[in-house]
This record gives structure tokens, C-alpha cells and sequence, in this order.
């Protein structure tokens, strides 16, 4: 990809022409479609990044969720999802005699929290005291960073917890996790 | 490599599986012959039939501690507690339950020593052979996932038949590359290890000196030639490369840039955290299950968990072998 091309696309976007057509005719002089779509999203990404820059530093640091909220949404879950969850695989694994059913209520209960965190903005902790997860444009995240930050979570937990404790001296409330996928907790 | 970047990997890794979902069908495949192959020998060498004996008396055995525990007129009886406790951690080392189990079968007349009956030359043979072929197998399907991602992911045809083609193209080579790393990587410990027995057979203060020194620094080593070699099939299989050439490009690349490639194998190494957790400790409790069960409505839904586990994993093993080749396109100079 080189900085002419995306210098090229600019002026034809600041010239007023349409994204599709500028592609059409790069694509017919030769370009390869993928550098064409990477110099678009280049483009994009800079222009986010200038819109985002300005948004989040007009919210106040008062807005992003502490160590200590965050800590008291955890124990709020371990209540209202994880000890729910304990009964039910004791039952079930005690009924059957199934031992790996535990790992199948585990599995349930991860992609629930993941869902929650992707399309609902949190789990039910979170929600309770206030709190939202989202990028940085301010919107819920999605399935995909959803996942990205439950894996992140893996890691955050991996070294006595310092990703964890990272929330507490990060200007942004950021931990490990968040920082991975580039998410905010923010008081609504 | 900014979080941005990660970010922009993992939603293409992530759209691309979601789009074409048939790329996990090889890791699907390398998971499930190796299974198919294990059902198979154990019916066919006679396992089988002593299995299925074993599941019915266990199951027997669990019936018996299951009314006891639920009948209600038992509770507060002498002994009931510890009954309860011992079914409970039945997997627990200081649980009775297996013992119990023991002298249940041992009255019931099941015999352990037919067992040592089937380890006979026929059946070893046959081990041999399916060994043989699972591992075949597996690595040809390996070969056959690194195929198909690098035909989505160029953008080419993605039909069986160039599938195939690819697979057959990449297959020597891609043995090749798999014995150059295990040598890269394992050769200095051999060497490390001879070293060590010969120095300790002169002076064994200095092996014990020496065995400290090379433990360090083979873990250093280990760590910094990985990280070195982490695009190396990827830039076999995306710019058509020899053993050789792969090697060296991906040293080049991550000349200069090891900060990017330890963000990026922190990320893989949580993925496969992720995958372990949540995926790959269920399955072989399943498999467990399914070979263990307490009776047949048991081994039904083992066998089916084995089905959804085996699906995710593969799933999510071919996310992460697209994440790896996602990385190497976002660090490839051309495209920058």
C-alpha cells in the first residue's frame, strides 16, 4: 500500500466523488482490490482515530469505572450467575453421573457472559451498578471483541492477576483485557 | 503492532471463519479419524465386548449407591455421611469408591485378566498399523487447513479438488519444515544433554554447574528461536517458499520487530488458553466419559458432548491458524 494511493483517494473523496467509483476505476487501472480496500480502511482508521481522539477526550476520567465498582460487579456475578450455575451442574452431574456436564455448564456460562458483554454491554454486575462496555466510539462491542476480550481476560489473570490491578493505575481504567481490545467500562 | 491492529486481525480471522465455514472441515477431520480409528481397534481386537461388560456392571454398582443416597429414610443413618462424601469425590484419591467398585466386579465375576489375553501379536500388528494411519492422517489434514486458509485468504479457488492440488503441492514440504524446526529447536537440548552426561562422568560438580547454566539458557534459547520461526509457514504457504527460504524470511521479519511478535504470541498463547479451558479439558472429559461411562444413556451424551467439543475445537484451532496468517499479512512489507 503506498501513500500515494491513499493520498490519491483522499483528494478524489475530498473532490466530493463516490468511495465505490473511486474503486472501480482503480481497480481498472490495475490496482489489486485487497491494497485498494486497505487503503480505504488506512484512511478510515485515521479518521477514526482523529474523531475518537477528540471524543474520548472530552468525556472527564470521572466517566471511566474504577478498580474498586469493577471489583464489586465481579462478587455481584459470582452471585447472580456463577453460584446459580454451581447448583445446577451439581444436580446435574449428581442426577446423570456425568462428570464432563460440568465443562458443558462451564462452556454455557462463558458464552453467555460473552454475549452479554458483546450485545448488552456487560454482565449483569456491570448493568446493576451503572456500567457499560464499549469501544471507543462509544458503542456496545460485538460478538468478535467480545471474545477477543474474554481471551484477554485469560491473560490478565495468567500473572497474579496484574492485568487485573492494572485498572486501578491506568489513566483510562483500562486492564490487560481491555487494553487488548481497545474497550472502555464507562458509567452511563 | 498497535492494539488497533490486533484488533483488525482477530475481526478478519473472526469474519473470514464465520463466511467460510467449511475452512474448519480439515481440523475437523484430523480431530475425528484418530477417534474413529481408537472406536475401530478397540472392536476389532475384542476389547470391545469387555468394555461393554465393564459399563454394565459399573452402571449396576451406580444404580445401587444412587438409591441408597436418594432414599430418603437413609439420611441420618450411621455411615450415611461418609457414603455420600465418598460418591461425591468418587475422583478424589482418598475416596473408597473405586475400591468399593473393585470387590463389586470382583464378585460379579468379572475377570481383569482377559485383558492381558488381547495383548497378542494380531492385535499389536493392528496397533501398529492404525497408529500408523492416524498419524498419516493428521499431518496430511495439518497440511491440508494450511492449504485452504492460504487459498481464502489469496483470495483463489477454494473447490475440493484445488484444495487437494495445494495440499499434494505443500505436503513434502511441509514435512520438511516440520522436521527443521524440531531440529532448530530440540537440537541444542540434545546437545546440551550429552554434554552434561559426559562432563558429569569426569566431574559432577561442574555437570550440576553446567545443567543450571544450559537450563536458563536453553529457556531463553527456546523462547527467542520461536519467536523467530513464528512466521514460517506462513510464508511457506503464502509466497510459495522452500524449507530454507521460509526459515530465513521469517527471521528477516522479525528482525527488528520482536516487541510486535511477543504482543502477538501473548495473544496466541491466550487464545490457546481460551481453547484449553473452555474446549480441550471438556472434550477429553468427555472421551473419558464415553470410554468410562457408568451406563449407556451416560455413554450416549459423552458421546455427543464429543461431537460439540470436537466441532469448537476445531473451530477454534483454525481461528487461530487464521489469526497466525492474518499476523503475517498485517506484518508483510509489501502491504505496509
Amino acid at each position: 500500500m503506498t501513500d500515494d494511493l491513499k493520498t490519491y483517494i483522499s483528494r478524489q473523496l475530498d473532490a466530493g466523488k463516490n468511495a465505490d467509483s473511486i474503486k472501480d476505476i482503480l481497480i481498472k487501472y490495475g490496482w489489486q482490490p485487497v491494497l485498494v480496500d486497505e487503503a480505504f480502511e488506512a484512511l478510515n482508521t485515521v479518521n477514526t482515530k482523529t474523531e475518537v481522539d477528540n471524543k474520548m477526550a472530552k468525556t472527564s476520567s470521572k466517566a471511566y469505572s474504577g478498580f474498586w465498582i469493577r471489583l464489586l460487579a465481579s462478587i455481584l456475578d459470582s452471585f447472580i450467575i456463577g453460584i446459580p450455575a454451581a447448583i445446577v451442574s451439581f444436580v446435574i452431574v449428581f442426577a446423570t453421573g456425568i462428570d464432563s456436564i460440568y465443562y458443558l455448564i462451564n462452556f454455557a456460562v462463558a458464552a453467555f457472559i460473552i454475549y452479554l458483554d458483546g450485545i448488552h454491554g456487560g454482565t449483569p454486575g456491570k448493568l446493576i451498578l451503572g456500567m457499560r462496555i464499549v469501544n471507543e466510539k462509544g458503542e456496545y462491542i460485538g460478538i468478535p471483541l467480545a471474545i477477543l476480550r474474554y481471551i484477554g481476560k485469560s491473560l490478565s489473570g495468567v500473572i497474579l492477576g496484574i492485568g487485573y490491578l492494572m485498572i486501578a493505575f491506568d489513566s483510562k481504567k483500562q486492564g490487560l483485557h481491555d487494553k487488548i481490545a481497545s474497550t472502555y467500562v464507562v458509567k452511563v | 503492532m498497535l492494539m488497533q491492529d490486533i484488533k483488525k486481525i482477530f475481526n478478519s480471522s473472526y469474519n473470514l471463519i464465520m463466511r467460510n465455514k467449511r475452512v474448519i472441515f480439515p481440523v475437523l477431520c484430523s480431530m475425528l479419524i484418530p477417534f474413529v480409528l481408537v472406536l475401530t481397534f478397540v472392536q476389532l481386537s475384542g476389547f470391545g465386548p469387555l468394555f461393554s461388560e465393564y459399563i454394565s456392571l459399573r452402571h449396576g454398582f451406580d444404580q445401587q449407591k444412587t438409591s441408597y443416597l436418594t432414599n430418603t429414610e437413609n439420611i441420618g443413618k450411621q455411615g450415611y455421611g461418609m457414603e455420600l462424601l465418598n460418591y461425591l469425590g468418587r475422583d478424589n484419591d482418598d475416596s473408597t469408591y473405586n475400591s468399593e467398585l473393585e470387590q463389586y466386579l470382583s464378585e460379579k465375576g468379572y475377570d481383569w485378566n482377559r485383558y492381558s489375553e488381547l495383548v497378542n501379536i494380531n492385535n499389536l500388528v493392528l496397533l501398529g498399523i492404525f497408529i500408523l494411519i492416524g498419524i498419516i492422517s493428521v499431518f496430511y489434514f495439518a497440511c491440508m487447513a494450511q492449504s485452504l486458509i492460504a487459498l481464502y485468504i489469496k483470495k483463489r479457488d477454494t473447490k475440493i479438488s484445488s484444495t487437494l492440488r495445494v495440499t499434494n503441492h505443500f505436503l513434502l514440504r511441509y514435512f520438511g519444515l516440520e522436521i527443521a524446526i524440531f531440529t532448530i529447536l530440540l537440537a541444542p537440548i540434545f546437545g546440551a544433554v550429552l554434554l552434561i552426561t559426559i562432563a558429569g562422568f569426569f566431574i559432577p560438580i561442574l555437570a550440576v554447574i553446567l545443567g543450571i547454566i544450559f537450563v536458563f539458557g536453553i529457556l531463553a534459547y527456546l523462547i527467542l528461536v520461536s519467536l523467530k520461526l513464528f512466521f514460517v509457514i506462513q510464508s511457506m504457504f503464502l509466497n510459495d517458499q522452500g524449507v530454507i527460504s521460509s526459515i530465513k524470511q521469517s527471521f528477516q521479519m522479525t528482525k527488528g520487530n520482536l516487541k510486535q511478535v511477543i504482543i502477538l504470541g501473548f495473544v496466541v498463547y491466550g487464545i490457546s488458553l481460551f481453547i484449553n479451558g473452555l474446549i480441550s479439558q471438556p472434550l477429553q472429559s468427555a472421551v473419558s466419559g464415553f470410554f468410562f461411562p457408568t451406563g449407556p444413556v451416560a455413554m450416549s451424551i459423552s458421546l455427543m458432548m464429543i461431537f460439540f467439543f470436537m466441532l469448537l475445537q476445531a473451530a477454534a484451532l483454525t481461528f487461530s491458524y487464521v489469526f497466525l496468517f492474518y499476523s503475517y499479512t498485517n506484518f508483510k512489507p509489501g502491504n505496509k
